[in-house]
Parts: structure tokens; sequence; C-alpha cells
């Protein structure tokens, strides 16, 4: 290389680093999104670091929830974690008790921004919030669970409305059958919609001390329980082909099977609406989660995950990290957020800002309504330590049961047998760390 | 005549192998003590604590069924994928020396498999296998609810050792080959003028004479499918239908990497590596016999 090329290329080098060692705070921002997802972060990347010249955030996709977790863990361990991390609402256990993290309404009193977690919507707090009621990280993507329909179908099998009750529900997939639907509804059989989101919405016990709530003392509870009915329910539609399993499909994918018009309903997050609008082959109806006939109704919970931010960076980056996180939270970031991805808006002022916009989906807007019902101690999810085991445990279980191998209440009571080993175990590994850390 | 070259001194040996015992102690014995010294306590996720708990983990994961499950799903998908591959590989080996024109040919062709990654195979095999749209799910329109891997634990371990097997073939194929073909070809010559077709040679002449071959691949393959095989069932099953194709190396990176627990995935780890040690112990063993025998 000549010398001039070399002049060229040093002066090109220094004009690139030079504003970014100027610049008073970068730091890195891991999140665990892809495709439609990421876009809309970096979009709200770009929104921040235009708008706040002084603070850059380098916003990093890390693959799938376990992958950033998993990542997260390994980084810290190196020194070289981020300072704003996205982990999903299982993982809140293990970082509520890490001791690596610095609390999120620690960090917005320290740095001057007045936050007031009322403003949360309820069902959104109380599924972050630790004993005492504070909120350790910041509500990012949250959705909830409704039934969606497919009108023309419904129509056709004689279903004037979505129901509302599991028994209605069991009454139209027969009727869909009958009438000659090969797929009357869709279904993954994950644990967080079986388990978690259906439980929830009944009022009914996953585990004691208020879903883990209050603590590490928490053991499973759900397997002879309303859980216990509907997964009795659950094995009988598998049995008759009422509810396919979504790898019977010809799309292999929940959403996409009831969004190509395979499937004549599903149960699934508000977010599956953004894919049933933009395939626009359905003409599609939301309606919120069933419950049993006779049981009252209560607030359904969220899942989905919160920002947390970790220790250990320069004590400069805290101010920008807590602008950011701010900015996240002003309701015109959430209103984007929410209309591009279908994940709910997460305060009470962002909600109103979108119901009077036209971006409110109806999935948006009968999940909400249906997150407002009363609360009791059980409808705020849980947390729970090895969380992702023990859904590895009851999707094993469960699986074992639908082909037949054991029955369902057996799978049922295995599953909490051995999520209760876990838990003992999760309890032993954190007894010497204070229970509600930090 | 000098047989064997020899360094002199002390440092020069040392130095030529330094780089490789650097990364053997960076990648290999570190990463043992580490996992032998998580397998002691139990360890938080982020490490800011840890207890000692002596053998308690172990005693732990020995209790626990899943691990007998566990092991007996690897013996199993280990007995199979052997079996099949160094069957498969023996059987196209023999083909291909039956016809040397021809058989140069597909000697090349049939390495090529081996340039593809184990997960990239499990995901082309796994939509192949899909029941609704796959090469497998075709038999459904002929028989309604044959094909399902997703509930029926044995074709999915069908599914998963044809994945294995597929990836050991070519490997196992060019060792089988060579040794083919190290055969002098007085032997084979004399066996057909007494009038012994292919298949009698085969029987009775060749796989005798590669024995020492077949029990090195078969070992290879052994040690390979029970550390070596997670990625195909990462990408094909993730360890279901209810735990069917839960292989132990399986198992122990779902629980160390998707479940942080830590010290559980170290024990199982420690123990796996025992088991690795002890089936190379055999061979060695079995090595040592025969090189005696055959001195």
């Amino acid at each position: 290389m000549s010398l001039r090329a070399a002049t060229v290329c040093l002066a090109w080098l220094l004009s690139v680093t030079a504003p970014a060692m100027a610049r008073a705070a970068d730091f890195e921002f891991w999140y665990a999104h892809g495709g439609l997802y990421a876009q809309a972060i970096d979009e709200l990347c770009a929104g921040f670091n235009q708008g706040y010249p002084q603070d850059h955030v380098h916003c990093l996709p890390q693959g799938t929830y376990e992958q950033t977790m998993r990542k997260a863990v390994a980084a810290y361990r190196a020194g070289q974690q981020p300072a704003v991390v996205e982990i999903y609402d299982i993982g809140t256990a293990d970082m509520l008790h890490s001791d690596a993290i610095y609390p999120v309404d620690a960090l917005m009193h320290d740095t001057g921004h007045a936050t007031d977690d009322a403003d949360y919507l309820e069902g959104i707090r109380r599924f972050y919030a630790t004993v005492d009621g504070r909120l350790l990280s910041q509500p990012f993507g949250a959705s909830t669970l409704v039934l969606y329909g497919n009108r023309k179908k419904l129509a056709a099998a004689g279903i004037r409305e979505l129901p509302q009750t599991w028994e209605a529900f069991g009454q139209a997939l027969q009727a869909l059958k009958a009438h000659g639907e090969s797929c009357p509804a869709v279904a993954d059989y994950t644990p967080w919609k079986m388990l978690d989101q259906v439980s929830a919405v009944q009022g009914a016990p996953i585990a004691s001390a208020h879903n883990g709530h209050d603590g590490l003392a928490a053991r499973y509870a759900f397997a002879d329980g309303i859980h216990r009915r509907y997964m009795r329910d659950v094995a009988r539609w598998h049995a008759q082909g009422l509810l396919l399993p979504a790898i019977l499909t010809h799309a292999n994918d929940q959403s996409l099977a009831f969004a190509d018009g395979e499937c004549a309903m599903a149960i699934d997050a508000t977010g599956a609406y953004a894919i049933v609008t933009k395939a626009g082959i359905v003409d599609a109806q939301v309606g919120p989660l069933p419950v049993y006939a006779g049981t009252t109704r209560y607030g359904n919970t969220i899942g989905g995950s919160s920002l947390w931010v970790l220790k250990g960076k320069p004590a400069a980056a805290y101010p920008a990290v807590a602008r950011f996180l701010a900015y996240l939270r002003q309701p015109q970031q959430q209103v984007f957020f929410s209309a591009r991805t279908g994940y709910l808006p997460l305060t009470h002022d962002a909600e109103q800002q979108l119901a009077r916009s036209p971006a409110e989906s109806d999935a948006i807007r009968v999940g909400l309504a249906s997150m407002a019902g009363p609360g009791n101690p059980y409808n705020a999810g849980v947390r729970l330590g090895f969380m992702a085991l023990f859904r590895v445990i009851w999707q094993e279980e469960v699986q074992r049961a639908l082909a037949g191998r054991e029955s369902m209440d057996d799978a049922l009571q295995h599953a909490q047998a051995r999520g209760n080993l876990l838990l003992e175990r999760f309890q032993a590994t954190y007894a010497d760390s204070r229970e509600d850390a930090p | 005549m000098k047989t064997s070259a020899r360094f002199h001194g002390r440092w020069t040996p040392l130095a030529l192998g330094l780089p490789q015992l650097l990364l053997i102690a960076l990648f290999f014995y570190w990463p043992t003590l580490k996992g032998l010294w998580w397998s002691l306590h139990l360890v938080c996720p982020f490490g800011h604590c840890s207890r000692f708990v002596g053998m308690g983990n172990y005693v732990r994961e020995l209790k626990d069924a899943s691990l007998y499950a566990s092991l007996l799903t690897t013996a199993m998908f280990s007995l199979c994928g052997v079996g099949l591959s160094v069957g498969v590989a023996l059987l196209l080996a023999w083909m291909v020396e039956l016809h040397h024109r021809s058989g140069k040919l597909f000697r090349y062709l049939l390495i090529w498999p081996y340039a593809v990654a184990g997960s990239v195979l499990g995901v082309i095999l796994r939509v192949a296998a899909s029941p609704s749209i796959g090469l497998m799910g075709y038999l459904n329109t002929l028989w309604p609810g044959f094909w399902q891997p997703h509930l029926n634990g044995t074709q999915a371990m069908a599914m998963v050792v044809f994945a294995f097997a597929w990836t050991q073939i070519p490997f196992d194929f060019i060792v089988l080959v060579a040794a083919l073909r190290s055969i002098p070809t007085d032997y084979v010559a004399a066996a057909a003028i007494d009038g012994a077709g292919p298949l009698r040679r085969f029987i009775d002449i060749q796989i005798p004479m590669i024995r020492p071959q077949l029990f090195f691949v078969a070992t290879i393959n052994l040690i390979d499918s029970i550390t070596n095989s997670f990625a195909i069932v990462d990408t094909m099953t993730q360890g279901g239908p209810g735990g069917a194709t839960d292989i132990l190396a399986y198992k122990i990176y779902r629980d160390g990497f998707i479940g942080l627990d830590l010290s559980g995935s170290s024990a199982l780890s420690i123990l796996l590596m025992l088991l690795v040690l002890a089936a190379s112990a055999v061979q060695f063993a079995v090595f040592e016999r025969q090189a005696k025998r055959e001195a």
C-alpha cells in the first residue's frame, strides 16, 4: 500500500472512530426477536439515537429468548455483559436472585426520572412486581391469549358467535367437524398457553405461595384442579381429531395454520393477529379465552419479556440507559411497537392513545379487555425457578399422555412431582441469598 | 536401518507439541476441571453464589428416573445407529469393490454426504419426515394416522437413528473401502478359482480380514453417538415425543444451556465422560489383545 493510501485510510479510521470515542455514553441492548419484531426494535433504537445525540445504543439481536438468556449469563460471567438485556418472563426468578442487576426502579430514581409504577396496566405490573411491589425490570413485550375464529367457517357450521366457555368450544369443535372441517382448531400444546394462561383466567393456582410470587418456598399445585379438567378435555379433543397439533397442519405452525384458512379456530397470542392480517386470507374474529361455565372469569395475565439493566458497566453509561428506558416507555413508542407487532401497550396512557388510533387491532382490544377482569392471588402469572426445564417436563408428560402411554391424570401428577424437585433445588441454590434480593 | 525418528534433547519435542497441548488444556482439561468443580457445588447461573454439596448432585441425578430412561434411550440409539451405519457402509464398500470401473465414481459420490453438518441434515430430514408436508407424510395418505413421529416414540427414534447413520456412513465407508482394498488379491482370487461366489468370498474371507477396521469404525461411531449427536436430536425432535429421543448428550445440553442447571448438567457430563472413558478402555484392551495375537 502506498503511503498516501495509508494516510487516507488512517484519516478515515479516525473520522469514524473519533466521534464514537467522544460520545458520552455508548451501551449495548441485547434483544431476543427476529423478523418483523426485530425491524420494529431497530427502528425504536434508531429513533433514540437520533433524538439523543449524546447517547448511543447498539441494539443487537441475540436469537431466541433462551439463547439471549444463556448469552447474557455467559457474558456476565466473562465481564462482557450488555447494559440492557431483554429476558423472557420465565427468567424473571433467575434475574431477581442473580445479584447481577441494577434494579430499574432504583436506576430511574438515581438518575432523576420520575416514574410511577401505577402507570402500568395492573395485570402487567403485578406480573413483574416483587413481594413489596417494586418493579426491578421494565416490562417490554407483553401479550396475552385470545381465541381466534374464522368467521366464514364458523358461520357455515352454524356457529353465530365465538364460544365463551370451554363447553361451547367443545360443541363448536364437534359442529365444525360434522360440517366437514378437517381442522376445527389448531394448538401447539405449549404450557404457556395450556397451563399458565388457562389457569390464570380461571384464577386457579399453579403453585403455592401465590404462584411463587411470595418466594422460593413455592411448590407446584396444579395437578388436580381446573388444569386437570382442561387437560382431560384437551386429550379428548386431541383423540377425536378436533384440536390438531400444529405439526399436522400444512403450515406446520399454529398461527400460520389459522392465517392461511386451514383451521377454523386457534387459541393464540394477541401478537398472532399481525400475522393474520398480513396474510389477509381469512376474516378473523377475536374473542377472549374461554372459561368453564359457571366459574368466575378473572383478568388474564401476560407472557413475554422485560428489560433488565445489568451491573458492572461504567457509571457514565447508566444515565444514558435510563434515558433509553424512559424513551421506550413513552406512549408514542409503545403505540408504534404495539401497532407493528401486536404486543400490548404497557401503560394506561399508551392504552388510551392506542384505543383512539386506527392502529388498534381487534386482538389487542379483546386482549386488554380480558386482562381488565377482577384479580385474585393466582391470576398474575408464575414466578418460579427452573421454569424452562419445567416446561420441557410438562410437554414430555403431556405428549406421553396424548400418545396413550399414560393417563392424563398421571401425566400431570408426574409433571407436578418432577417440577417440585426442580423447585426444591432452586430454593437450595439460592438458600444463602436473601429471599427478596436485592 | 533406523526405524523411528527421534528428536534430540528435551525441549524441541515439547516445543513442537506445545500448541496442541495448549489447545487440549484450554478446551478439554480446563473445562473438565471446571465441570468437576461445578458438579460438586450448587452454583447460581450468574456466578455470585455457590454452595459445596459434595456428591449431592450425583446422588440426585442417580436417583432421578429420567437419567435411566435417558441412558436406555442412549443405548438404543447407539446400538441401532452404529449397527445401521457400519452395516450399510460395509455393504456399500463391498458393492463398490465388486465392480472396479463404476466403483471409482461411486467412491467419490458416497463420500460427499460427509461434508453435511449434523444440524443441516437434521433440518432437511425434519421437513422430509413431517407428517403433513414431508415425503413421509405421503404414507398418511395411504394409511391415515400411520406416520406420527410427533406422538410415536419408536418412529421418532427411527428418524434420528437414520439421520445419525447418514452422518457416519461416509467415514465408515472410506475406512472400509481402504480395508477391503488392502486385502491381498491372491486370497480372493484363489477363493474364486475354488468356485466361491462373491457373497461366500465376502463372508468367509473379506469380513474376517477387515475385522480390526470394522471394530475401529464401530468404536468411533459409538463414541460419536454418545457424545456428538445432539445437533441431530436438537434440530429434529428436541428429545421428544415424551422423552423418546432424549439421549444423554441432549439432556446435558438442555439441562445446562436451556435450563441453566449448571450443577446437575455438570454432574451428568462427568458421568458421561466416565462412560466414554470406559468404552475407550474396552477398545484399547481389545486392540492390545489383537495386536498381541497378530504378533
